[in-house]
């Protein structure tokens, strides 16, 4: 050690003993021992039959709902959704954030996170796949290694702006795993080897309503599980949100002296013909009418963008596009209730401005 | 009881076992604790965390192993986790960048004895105590693990988590580094 980490390493002891000095009284064994002792009595109880019901309900409820966002959102479940090129962080996320982030920084943001989590999400998809393999003998192994999957998740530094998003995604993590667990007889829960008890599954995979402080008595809180169990909406809407997240809000951005079409598209990962549609107000479909000082339209995705008109046909007004109705009424930036709306008969307001996912059209001459 | 015996007895369910852990590393747990977080409350509620952590976990941990380091990462942890921290694996250039920022507020001094010079030293060390306010939690932890809980950097190395697809641009710093201390074994995973 030289001399400068000696002086370091006073330094920090005179800290660590100015914190706590010699003659404090430090006695935590009372609180460690009242909340082991309430651990075991929450355990105990979950041995008992009512307990070990109300777990299997949840963990029963955790797999339909897993199973049934299988159904509705395969891709949320396979893929995550940020890895889709489209994922810009939504709302939510913005409003952690008081600064709001230059839309440059965004998308590099956006890049080196998808980059940091690509590899873990596809750990992720192929451990669950193989853990769902019940014939192999080793599966009881996945579970663990899904945890670990997780940990390296939740162990990434993230930007303020991905932290919501993030959130939701570990939540999700921990609901596969708690389905997961579903899959497994409550007596095989000794024999799992990781560290993790049931109750900590559920515990994770409460979703609290939001602002409801979680009570500190594990005990407690096994009996409220009980009592007002399945906040299943909750979930599939937290879920759900979360993958509305992915949404896409039209933004603008002002040509600058010096922009052409092409690196503005490039820009925003788009087609150069989206940026040209997109504006046809302003560019008529002619990159050579682009000035400084334009304001244009920036669509989330490649496509077209469409102002409704009442009383047109949107199945025609799709087909002109070369869609399926569908991939613009499930469009979550559009903002359409994809259970209630009706294509034969929309209830539009008139200028509704619609984003056309993949839509193309003629240029005008 | 000593420790190996609290251990094996924790194993057992047995919770006099954890009495003897909490006994025998409170203080010690709580100043590294409290170095981490500069709150004495949030610190005795981490330490408290952790000492259930412990019991948890005790299946996972390996008796042939120390106690004390493997103990201190779950402490240092329910810190961060305390304070919020985007996130919870520091790394060696974490304490790297901590030594930088204390070394300069320590400035010039050297080793020699007399009055002068030890006054010199104690005012270095002030400064010093001064900056450690100053550093991010991360490094503070770097730091407390480092300096207080004296862990050598082999076991520091050996706590550290490399999550893969950890944005690469951070470690590609000290990646060179890393592969000595941790041996090429552990990076390839």
């Amino acid at each position: 050690m030289d001399e400068r980490q000696r002086i370091i390493s006073e330094a920090v002891q005179e800290e660590a003993r100015g914190a706590l000095p010699e003659e404090a009284e430090v006695d935590l064994w009372p609180s460690v021992h009242r909340r082991a002792r309430s651990q075991d009595h929450g355990t105990n109880r979950a041995d008992r039959a009512g307990a070990v019901a109300a777990l299997v309900a949840l963990a029963v409820m955790a797999l339909v709902v897993w199973l049934g966002l299988r159904q509705i959102a395969p891709d949320l479940l396979a893929d995550g959704p940020f890895d889709q090129p489209g994922f810009r962080a939504g709302p939510a996320a913005t409003a952690l954030d008081p600064t709001p982030v230059p839309d440059e920084l965004r998308r590099e943001l956006t890049r080196e996170y998808s980059q940091a989590i690509a590899p873990i999400l596809e750990d992720w998809t192929e451990v669950s796949e193989l853990a769902l393999d019940r014939s192999q003998p080793d599966w009881m192994d996945r579970i663990g290694e899904l945890h670990a999957v997780r940990t390296r998740f939740v162990q990434l530094e993230v930007h303020p702006i991905f932290e919501e998003p993030h959130a939701q995604m570990t939540l999700h993590m921990d609901c596969q795993i708690a389905a997961q667990y579903a899959l497994v007889r409550v007596e095989d829960y000794a024999q799992i080897g990781v560290p993790v008890a049931p109750e900590t599954i559920f515990d994770r995979c409460r979703f609290p309503t939001d602002g409801v402080s979680d009570s500190a008595d594990p005990a407690n809180r096994s009996l409220q599980a009980t009592e007002a169990p399945v906040p299943t909406t909750t979930l599939l809407e937290r879920l759900l949100g979360f993958a509305g997240q992915d949404t896409p809000e039209i933004t603008t951005y002002t040509v600058q002296p010096g922009d052409n079409l092409f690196e503005i598209a490039d820009r925003f990962d788009l087609q150069p013909e989206t940026v040209l549609w997109a504006n046809a107000d302003v560019l008529q479909d002619d990159p050579h009418r682009l000035r400084a000082g334009q304001e244009l339209r920036i669509l989330p995705v490649d496509g077209v963008y469409h102002r409704w008109e009442a009383g047109h046909d949107f199945r025609a007004m799709a087909a002109a596009y070369g869609v399926d109705p569908i991939h613009i009424i499930q469009y979550p930036g559009n903002r359409l209730d994809p259970d209630s709306f009706n294509p034969d008969a929309p209830e539009l307001p008139d200028g509704y401005p619609l984003v056309v996912p993949g839509g193309r059209r003629e240029m005008a001459e | 009881m000593n420790e190996q015996e609290a251990l094996a007895r924790l194993r057992q369910g047995d919770l006099r076992g954890l009495e003897t852990l909490v006994r025998s590393y409170q203080r010690e747990a709580m100043r590294l604790a409290t170095l981490i977080t500069r709150d004495r409350a949030l610190a005795e509620d981490a330490v408290s965390d952790s000492f259930l952590t412990v019991r948890a976990k005790i299946d996972l941990f390996d008796p042939d192993r120390p106690f004390r380091p493997w103990f201190f990462r779950i402490v240092t942890n329910a810190c961060l986790k305390a304070l919020r921290a985007r996130r919870r694996v520091v790394t060696l250039e974490d304490l790297e960048a901590a030594e930088a920022v204390l070394w300069n507020a320590g400035g010039q001094t050297g080793s020699r004895r007399g009055p002068e010079e030890r006054m010199e030293r104690m005012e270095a060390i002030a400064r010093v105590r001064q900056a450690l306010r100053t550093l991010t939690p991360i490094q503070r932890t770097a730091i407390a693990l480092r300096y207080y809980g004296g862990l050598s950097e082999a076991e520091m190395a050996a706590a550290l988590d490399i999550p893969r697809g950890t944005v690469k641009s951070r470690l590609a710093a000290g990646i060179g580094r890393l592969r000595a201390l941790l041996g090429e074994t552990e990076m390839s995973e």
